[in-house]
């Protein structure tokens, strides 16, 4: 099983729930999760931390079947069936990727390029501690 | 007790995508006992905290405010993931609101919706600031038990302030009349049970609410016909209507959609149906609000409607919750409510 364990779930919870980059003061490169050094310029110490925008578009994707899932997605696959993960194009300038689950949606009808929106969702459940963390589901508007 | 002015300054509300036809549940056990048409059920990756945060989201993107500025979290739910761990602290969390906020977690009865929303009036009218109030519920009873039938899933919630309000909270009372909960969870359990004693439910339901209302009224003044708008928490569409003529409130003036469409969401009842009515209501109007909750009694209170909330293209109005489902089949049903065992 794919253990993380509880403090290192803990560290990275700002991006799992809400998304929090760092934004490199220097060159303005934006890291996502945030890190050490600047991925583009290698300063140390110089990103801020942003929120990225919980909306974007589907990169690409493939389905889950059942029994291909990491063990710990065991029990969620039990009552989801086939599920779909992404990699999500982020709605902001710098188009930072992200690797998501989706949700609310047919796994079969997931297209490149459709609109998605950030909801946040149970990810699995380890020692008895539920996981939470952001999943993407279809965009879902008022009408007009 | 007439509170100090306080304002509700935006709302939202969150329903899962899933439902189920009453016809579907009336062909496995052969009977349906509660008057709805359909009902809502969390997918297999919700809970209520996951509800909680989706509404919560929503009413602060709805009401303008920094996250920052709110200071007091109060949730109520009858049915949490867990039995000690804060869901306002995981909430807090999920939102990234300021670790200086107080928590407060409310789980003793269908009504705790209606316990934090007042509670927290009550703090935010002492020391100012915003308050976010979420009810968030999905009660599961056993499988075959009549009450699980209209046992449904919602989530809504209210920012409270002193100032620059869409809504004015006018008013509030409570009853909290003793009676022995003939509706309970014991510790350790899931599951709801009920003695099924229809005559005592509703003697306590009605008087509890009858009790509340007539305080309310008497305490601001107002008669029942000053109310275009009335909810009134029930496990089915009928059971409010048995205390109308009790409280002189007309028919024509009660709203069951909430309860109709999504089912009995306990502590999360009265604020999503609240939410439902905000969206409809025109300035002037009023709303009274009625929570029951078994053995704890009832509140009610009245909101006066000042403004109505613009509707942002990306936050989810309750309209576009309901409109937006996907019918699942019994047996899906019972997977996702975990009535079946899924591991050994």
């Amino acid at each position: 099983m794919a253990h993380v364990s509880i403090p290192s779930y803990w560290i990275s919870l700002p991006q799992k729930y809400r998304l929090i980059a760092g934004k490199c003061k220097d060159c303005g490169y934006i890291n996502f999760p945030p890190e050490t050094l600047c991925g583009k310029c290698s300063k140390p110490k110089t990103q801020e931390l942003i929120e990225l925008p919980g909306r974007g578009t589907i990169y690409t994707y493939t389905i889950i079947g059942r029994g291909a899932a990491p063990p710990e997605f065991k029990k969620m696959q039990s009552k989801s069936g086939a599920y779909a993960i992404a990699v999500v194009e982020l709605d902001n300038e710098q188009k930072n990727k992200v690797n998501v689950q989706l949700t609310d949606c047919d796994p079969y009808k997931v297209e490149i390029g459709m609109p998605v929106t950030a909801v946040f969702r149970i990810i699995y459940e380890q020692e008895d501690v539920i996981r939470y963390g952001l999943k993407f589901r279809p965009e879902l508007k008022n009408p007009k | 007790m007439r509170m100090t002015k306080i304002e509700v300054c935006g709302y939202g509300c969150y329903i899962p995508r899933f439902r189920i036809k009453r016809e579907e549940i009336q062909n496995v056990w052969g009977h349906f006992e509660g008057k709805i048409k359909e009902k809502a059920v969390m997918g297999y990756d919700e809970d209520t905290t996951t509800m909680a945060v989706e509404a919560a989201k929503n009413a602060i993107a709805n009401a303008k405010v920094k996250r920052e500025d709110i200071s007091v979290i109060a949730v109520g739910s009858s049915s949490p993931p867990y039995a000690l761990r804060s869901m306002a602290a995981e909430l807090a969390m999920a939102i990234g609101i300021s670790q200086n906020s107080r928590f407060l977690d409310f789980k003793e009865s269908e009504k705790a919706g209606t316990t934090a929303l007042l509670t927290c009036s009550d703090i935010i009218a002492n020391q100012g600031g915003l308050g976010l109030v979420v009810g968030s519920d999905a009660p599961i009873s056993i499988a075959s038990d009549s009450i699980e039938n209209a046992y449904g899933a919602s989530a809504a919630a209210l920012i409270v302030g002193k100032s620059k309000g869409l809504a004015e909270l006018e008013g509030s009372a409570t009853a909290s009349i003793e009676f022995i909960a003939d509706r309970f969870r014991k510790d350790g359990s899931l599951l709801v049970e009920d003695l099924g004693i229809p005559q005592y439910y509703q003697m306590a339901y009605t008087k509890s609410i009858q009790q509340a209302v007539t305080q309310l009224l008497g305490n601001l003044g107002l008669k029942a016909t000053d109310f275009q708008h009335v909810f009134i928490q029930g496990h089915d569409t009928q059971e409010p209507t048995r205390v109308l003529r009790k409280i002189g409130v007309d028919k024509t003036k009660l709203n069951t959609n909430t309860i109709n469409l999504i089912g009995d969401t306990a502590a999360a009842s009265v604020l999503t149906g609240l939410v439902g009515l905000l969206e409809i209501a025109n300035p002037g109007e009023r709303i009274l609000c009625v929570s029951y909750g078994s053995g704890a009694g009832s509140d009610a209170f009245s909101v006066l409607v000042k403004e109505k909330q613009e509707i942002l293209e990306n936050v989810p109005i309750m309209n576009t919750y309901l409109e937006n489902k996907n019918f699942i089949d019994y047996n899906q049903y019972l997977k996702f409510k975990e009535l079946i065992n899924l591991e050994s």
